[in-house]
C-alpha cells in the first residue's frame, strides 16, 4: 500500500530539478528570486498603511510602504504566491487530493495540531522579518546566486530544527 | 539580456503569477503540500525536503552560472540578497524552531492550504498575527539586530576564497553526498513509513 | 532511491559542475556596445568639456560632478583638480574602480596631462556601456595655460586662485627649486590686472 501512495507523488529528485528551473525562469524573466514570506509582508504592510495612514508613517517599520507611490500589495511576490495558491489547486485537483482536512498525528488532538501550526506560523513570521526571507526567499533563492546569507539560513534552520525536534516528536510521529 | 520583464512593470507582474504557478504546482506534484511530509525531514521518516530543496538549489546555481557564460544572463541586474549575518542567524533559530512546531514554511503553507489543509490555514493566520507582532514591537525589539552584521553582498565563492563555478562543484559534492547519506540512515535505522 | 536514472543524473551533474568550476562569472554581460556604435560615439566628439566649463562645474559646487584623474598617484598627489579621485589608467578596469562610473547620479569627467589617456579611458568606459563619462579637453596642460596663467580673454580666472598658488608652491618644491614668494606675489598681482583692462575695455565699447 505504501508503494501506491509514494508513486503518486513525483520522484523528489526530477520535482527539485523543475523547480530549479522554475528559480531560473524567474531570475531571468524577473530579475526576482522565489518568495514565500514577502507576500505576507505586503499584505500586513498594505492593510496598516490603508487603515492607519498617520501611524504609518511614523512607525520605523511601516514608514517605506506607507511613502511609497503604488499600492504596497501590487509586488511581484504578492502575484507570486498568488499563483502558488493556483498552482496547488491546479496539482490537488488533478491528483485528487483536494480535501479538507487538519492533518495530525493520531498522538495529539486536532485542536493541538492547529494550535501548534498558528505558533509556528507566527514564530515564522517574526523570523522572516528578522532574517529578510524565509526558506523559499533567503534559503533557496539565496543559495541559486550563491549568496552566503543563502546558506547560512538554511544551515540555521534546517539545525536548528534538528536540535528541537526531540520535544515535539508527538506531534509528528 | 536578463532580466526579461522590467520591475514594476504590468508584464512582470503577470510572470510572477505564472511562475507562482509553476512553483506551486511543482510543490504539490512533490508532496509538499502536507505537513507530515514536510516534518519527516527532522525525525528521518521521509527526506523529501532536503532531496528536493537542495536539488533545486544545486539546479538554479548551476544554471544561472551557465547563463551567465552563454552572455545571456548577469548577475548584477538581478535581486541579490544583502548578507547580514546576526539577523539571519537569530532569525533563522526562530523559523526553525516555527518549522519543526508547524510542519509548514510560508511557500508550502500557502501550496498545502489550496489543497484543503485546515492546519496550512492556521498557520498562515500564524504568520500574519507574527508579522503584526514584529511590525508593533519593530523599534524596541528588533531594529537594531535587524541591522547587525552587514558584510554586503557576499557570494559563497567570495567567502570562502574560490570562483563561483568551483564553489557550486563543492556544492554539487555536498547535495550528492547527503542524498546518499539521508538514504543511508533510513535504511540503517529501519525507520518506517509514516501513513498520512 | 540510487537507481539507474538517479545514478545518470547524478553523473550528468558533476560533470556539468566540473566544467562551469573552470569558468568565472562575466560581469556587464549585456551592455557592451559593438564596434560600429563605439566608432559613431568617438567622431561625434560629444564627449569634450573645455578646461573653462570644468572650472565652471568646479566653482558652482556642481553636486554631479565626478572627476577622475588619469595620472599616477605620485602626480596625483602633487597636484590634481579640486575634489578629484584618483584612477591611474592601468587600473582603470579594476572592479572597484568601475563602480565609480557604474551609476546614473554623476557627470564623471576624466582628464590627465593631455588628452590622449583621457580618450583612451573614455573609449573603454564607453565601450562596456557606461554612460555620462566624458573629457577634458586638453588635460592638465590646458587648464594650467587657460586657468591658472590665463590670458586676456579668459574670464574665470581670479577665482581660481588658491589652486594656483598650491600647485606653483608644489611645483617648485617637486623640481627642487627655491619657493618664490615675492615673485609668487607679482604673479599673483599681475592676472589680476589683466581681467581689470578686459572689463574696462568692454565697458567702453558698450558706451561708445
Amino acid at each position: 500500500m505504501m508503494e501506491d501512495k509514494s508513486k503518486k507523488y513525483m520522484n523528489p529528485y526530477l520535482a527539485g530539478v523543475i523547480l530549479g528551473f522554475v528559480i531560473m525562469a524567474a531570475f531571468f524573466f524577473s530579475g526576482e528570486g522565489l518568495g514565500g514570506s514577502g507576500a505576507f509582508k505586503d499584505i500586513v504592510k498594505t492593510t496598516v498603511t490603508s487603515v492607519a495612514p498617520e501611524y504609518s508613517i511614523q512607525s520605523h517599520y511601516f514608514k517605506s510602504a506607507a511613502e511609497s507611490e503604488h499600492s504596497p500589495i501590487k509586488t511581484w511576490l504578492v502575484f507570486e504566491v498568488l499563483g502558488v495558491l493556483m498552482g496547488g489547486v491546479i496539482s490537488g485537483a488533478f491528483a485528487g487530493r483536494l480535501k479538507l482536512k487538519v492533518e495530525h498525528s493520531p498522538k495529539i488532538t486536532s485542536k493541538t495540531r492547529i494550535i501548534f501550526a498558528i505558533l509556528g506560523g507566527a514564530l515564522f513570521g517574526i523570523g522572516s522579518q528578522l532574517g529578510r526571507g524565509c526558506t523559499s526567499g533567503a534559503g533557496l533563492s539565496g543559495m541559486a546566486v550563491m549568496s552566503v546569507s543563502g546558506f547560512i539560513s538554511v544551515g540555521v534552520i534546517f539545525g536548528t530544527g534538528y536540535l528541537f525536534a526531540w520535544i515535539f516528536k508527538k506531534l509528528w510521529i | 539580456m536578463a532580466p526579461i520583464f522590467e520591475q514594476g512593470s504590468d508584464w512582470n507582474l503577470l510572470a510572477a503569477l505564472f511562475i507562482g504557478i509553476a512553483f506551486g504546482w511543482v510543490l504539490e506534484r512533490a508532496g509538499f503540500s502536507t505537513s507530515r511530509k514536510l516534518a519527516g525531514v527532522f525525525y528521518g521518516y521521509d527526506f523529501v525536503v532536503i532531496k528536493v530543496f537542495f536539488t533545486a538549489a544545486i539546479t538554479a546555481a548551476l544554471g544561472l552560472l551557465f547563463l551567465n557564460f552563454f552572455g545571456i544572463f548577469d548577475f548584477e541586474n538581478v535581486w541579490m540578497p544583502t548578507t547580514y549575518t546576526w539577523p539571519t542567524i537569530v532569525g533563522g533559530t526562530i523559523m526553525g524552531l516555527g518549522f519543526v512546531m508547524g510542519g509548514f514554511c510560508p511557500g508550502t503553507s500557502v501550496c498545502a492550504a489550496a489543497t484543503g489543509k485546515l492546519d496550512a490555514l492556521a498557520f498562515i493566520g500564524g504568520i500574519l498575527i507574527g508579522i503584526f507582532f514584529y511590525a508593533f514591537t519593530y523599534e524596541p525589539l528588533w531594529e537594531t539586530l535587524r541591522g547587525t552584521g552587514k558584510l554586503g553582498k557576499v557570494k559563497i565563492g567570495e567567502l570562502i576564497g574560490v570562483s563561483e563555478g568551483v564553489a557550486v562543484l563543492i556544492f554539487i559534492a555536498f547535495g550528492l553526498f547527503s542524498f546518499w547519506l539521508v538514504d543511508k540512515i533510513k535504511k540503517d535505522y529501519n525507520i518506517k513509513d509514516v501513513e498520512y | 532511491m540510487m537507481n539507474g536514472k538517479n545514478l545518470y543524473g547524478a553523473i550528468l551533474l558533476v560533470i556539468l559542475g566540473l566544467f562551469i568550476a573552470f569558468t568565472s562569472i562575466k560581469h556587464n554581460t549585456n551592455n557592451e556596445i559593438s564596434p560600429d556604435e563605439l566608432h559613431k560615439a568617438i567622431i561625434e566628439n560629444t564627449r569634450y568639456y573645455s578646461p573653462e566649463e570644468v572650472a565652471q562645474l568646479i566653482i558652482s559646487q556642481d553636486p554631479s560632478l565626478q572627476l577622475i584623474d588619469l595620472r599616477e598617484s605620485k602626480l596625483y598627489s602633487h597636484f590634481t583638480l579640486k575634489g578629484a579621485i584618483n584612477v591611474p589608467l592601468k587600473d582603470f578596469l579594476n572592479q572597484e574602480n568601475l563602480e565609480y562610473l557604474d551609476q546614473d547620479v554623476y557627470k564623471t569627467v576624466l582628464f590627465s596631462n593631455g588628452t590622449s589617456d583621457a580618450d583612451i579611458a573614455w573609449i573603454l568606459a564607453t565601450r562596456l556601456g557606461y554612460k555620462n563619462v566624458y573629457v577634458m579637453n586638453g588635460g592638465l596642460n590646458a587648464w594650467i595655460e587657460n586657468i591658472l596663467q590665463p590670458k586676456e580673454n579668459s574670464v574665470v580666472w581670479d577665482r581660481v586662485n588658491d589652486q594656483m598658488y598650491q600647485y606653483r608652491r608644489g611645483a617648485s618644491e617637486y623640481f627642487g627649486g627655491k619657493s618664490s614668494a615675492p615673485e609668487d606675489d607679482a604673479a599673483v598681482k599681475k592676472p589680476k590686472k589683466a581681467i581689470k583692462r578686459h572689463k574696462k575695455k568692454e565697458v567702453e565699447g558698450g558706451c561708445g
